[in-house]
């Protein structure tokens, strides 16, 4: 408008701009769903959810996003707050596959089985066939005590075969306490990605659960040669020896007091 | 342009998929999209205490309730034949013409009511007893159930009708058996009186030398000496069951094991005489019995001799009852009236 033509700037702001100056790139919604996806990889769901929420900031029709939110609130075990949100996000998104499994999902956790099955076979009956849908449907099966659920857990590996739905697996079969499973879930994982060091992680908690403490102390030195500074993962491990040390100091005790 | 749900090609320009349903254009400012978030607080707070599957446990009981109405008086309201009826459990069923499960909840309740007052003062007996009531509830649940789609509605009805039976059937017989006998467990072994053994009394205070009564002795402060040596207070109170020895008026003259009453030797005996000072003397005053009280635990020390006078008065107000039976358990069961005998087990 010509009224604004002749508005006068601080000399500073114009020269705030320079030519040839390094400016940060600006970031994409893919950028930041990929930011989210590595935190996710690496079990860091609080960052993962903020990059999640970044990402729908850029781009509030992006599904992934809603998703992804919705799987880490259930993955920080904040289920009512997850029912809830994947709720608004089916208002925006109301045929959406993953996001009723997701709702499925959270229902479960909240204990409402029978709801959760509806959203499962609402999912199940979308077009398209995604891992996710599978793995919560294993998840109900696992919380309802049915035995079918390790025919859902293949065919969520089948689908994909990302080193992920193994490790994730394994986590919901630690989260309904059946460490068998979990295990072998997890060694899957390792064996399909032995470079990344989440699912060792993951591998040692399963371990830890059965009482192996030998290959639990074995992965958990994977983990941490892949990981050195991780902090869940030292100070599983320095537990693992001060149980050892305790264990072997009572049977000596033992052995001398005979 | 395609739907990012259903991925539908829609037409452009159309805002809303003509497939699902799903928006295809938001507008920025048109919701939030920072998911909510519980405390640390609250997570703390909801793997103390997850309420939501506690709710979740309710909503599915809830569910089921509905499928345990009777369906023949669905959605009617009761007659009243019925709603008398329910004074026995079972009745009302077999009235509307379900036998089976009438007589399947009267032969229950029969069943565990007869084993509860069988062994009446034990923990089980108390069991049993509950169980009876228990069914006797659900029988009325049962008929009640009907009455009420709403939830809270039924669960009043329910409530009225148990208070009801419960104010008719129940109140008046255990009232008026209250009055007529009592129960008590015995807690220590003393004497031929075991620990877990059941007694009956005839509540009320007109008693007969002889008898063996329950009693109560107020708390009194007995200064003696343990088996170690060291001075100690002894309180002695409670409820206490032995023979009466003498009334008002009289004299008991206790030695080396013989009891005399007014110079002559009594016919009978303290329930345990073994654990009583081997000299005692003393007259009964007016409106107290005389009552050697025998039955102490076997690791109670020993009390001086004005002691035992004091604790051998009992005043008439502190007679709760006569012991009539002993009730449990069943291989000891018998009468207690008999005055005469000493032996350990029998009165």
């Amino acid at each position: 408008m010509a009224r604004f033509d002749k508005l006068e700037f601080d000399e500073e702001r114009q020269h705030d701009e320079l030519p040839g100056e390094r400016t940060a790139p600006k970031r994409t919604e893919i950028d930041w769903m990929q930011q989210a996806d590595q935190h996710r990889r690496g079990g860091l769901y609080e960052n993962a959810l903020k990059f999640y929420s970044r990402a729908l900031e850029s781009d509030r029709m992006l599904v992934g996003g809603w998703l992804g939110q919705v799987q880490m609130l259930v993955q920080l075990a904040e289920y009512p707050e997850a029912e809830l949100w994947s709720r608004k996000a089916l208002e925006l998104f109301p045929g959406q596959g993953d996001l009723l499994a997701a709702r499925g999902q959270a229902l479960c956790r909240l204990g409402s089985l029978k709801a959760a099955h509806e959203m499962s076979d609402g999912a199940l009956r979308q077009r398209g066939q995604s891992a996710y849908r599978w793995m919560v449907r294993g998840e109900l099966m696992l919380a309802g005590r049915q035995t079918p659920d390790q025919h859902c857990f293949d065919k969520a590996q089948q689908l994909e075969t990302d080193w992920l739905i193994p490790t994730e697996i394994a986590m919901i079969c630690l989260f309904y306490r059946h460490p068998g499973r979990a295990h072998i879930r997890a060694c899957r994982a390792c064996e399909m990605a032995p470079e990344q060091w989440f699912p060792w992680l993951v591998q040692a908690r399963c371990q830890r659960a059965l009482g192996l403490a030998r290959q639990c102390r074995r992965s958990l030195e994977t983990c941490l040669e892949l990981h050195p500074g991780h902090e869940e993962a030292r100070q599983m491990l320095a537990d693992q020896q001060s149980a050892t040390a305790a264990s072997l100091s009572r049977w000596l005790r033992g052995l001398f007091q005979r | 342009m395609q739907c990012p749900s259903c991925q539908f090609e829609n037409m452009p320009g159309i805002t809303v998929c003509g497939r699902c349903g799903a928006r295809l254009q938001c507008s920025p400012a048109e919701f939030d999209v920072q998911p909510p978030r519980a405390s640390p607080r609250a997570k703390r707070l909801r793997r103390w205490f997850p309420w939501y599957r506690w709710a979740a446990v309710f909503r599915s009981v809830a569910e089921r309730i509905p499928a345990l109405r009777v369906p023949e008086l669905d959605g009617q309201r009761l007659p009243w034949g019925v709603c008398l009826r329910m004074v026995v459990p079972g009745w009302p069923q077999t009235h509307t013409g379900q036998r089976q499960r009438g007589r399947r909840m009267l032969g229950l309740f029969l069943v565990l009511f007869a084993a509860g007052m069988v062994s009446i003062g034990t923990s089980c007996g108390a069991l049993l007893l509950g169980t009876a009531v228990a069914v006797h509830i659900s029988s009325i649940m049962d008929v009640l159930w009907p009455i009420a789609h709403d939830p809270r509605d039924r669960a009043l009805a329910v409530l009225v009708g148990v208070v009801a039976v419960g104010a008719v059937v129940y109140a008046p017989p255990v009232w008026a058996l209250s009055q007529i006998v009592g129960v008590r467990r015995i807690a220590i072994t003393a004497g031929p009186l075991q620990a877990g053994d059941v007694l009956l009394y005839r509540p009320g205070r007109v008693v007969n030398t002889g008898d063996v009564v329950l009693y109560e002795i107020r708390p009194v402060q007995v200064p003696t000496r343990t088996a170690t040596g060291y001075a100690a207070v002894y309180r002695v109170q409670g409820e206490y069951v032995d023979r009466i020895i003498a009334r008002a008026g009289q004299s008991i003259v206790w030695e080396d094991g013989r009891l005399r009453v007014d110079g002559r030797p009594a016919p009978f005996q303290p329930l345990h005489p073994d654990s009583l000072p081997t000299d005692l003397q003393f007259t009964v005053p007016q409106g107290y019995y005389g009552i050697l009280p025998s039955t102490q635990p076997q690791d109670a020390p020993s009390f001086p001799p004005d002691s035992w006078q004091a604790l051998s008065l009992v005043p008439r107000s502190q007679i709760r009852g006569r012991v009539v039976l002993r009730q449990w358990p069943p291989w000891r069961w018998g009468r207690l009236s008999c005055p005469v005998g000493t032996e350990n087990g029998s009165f």
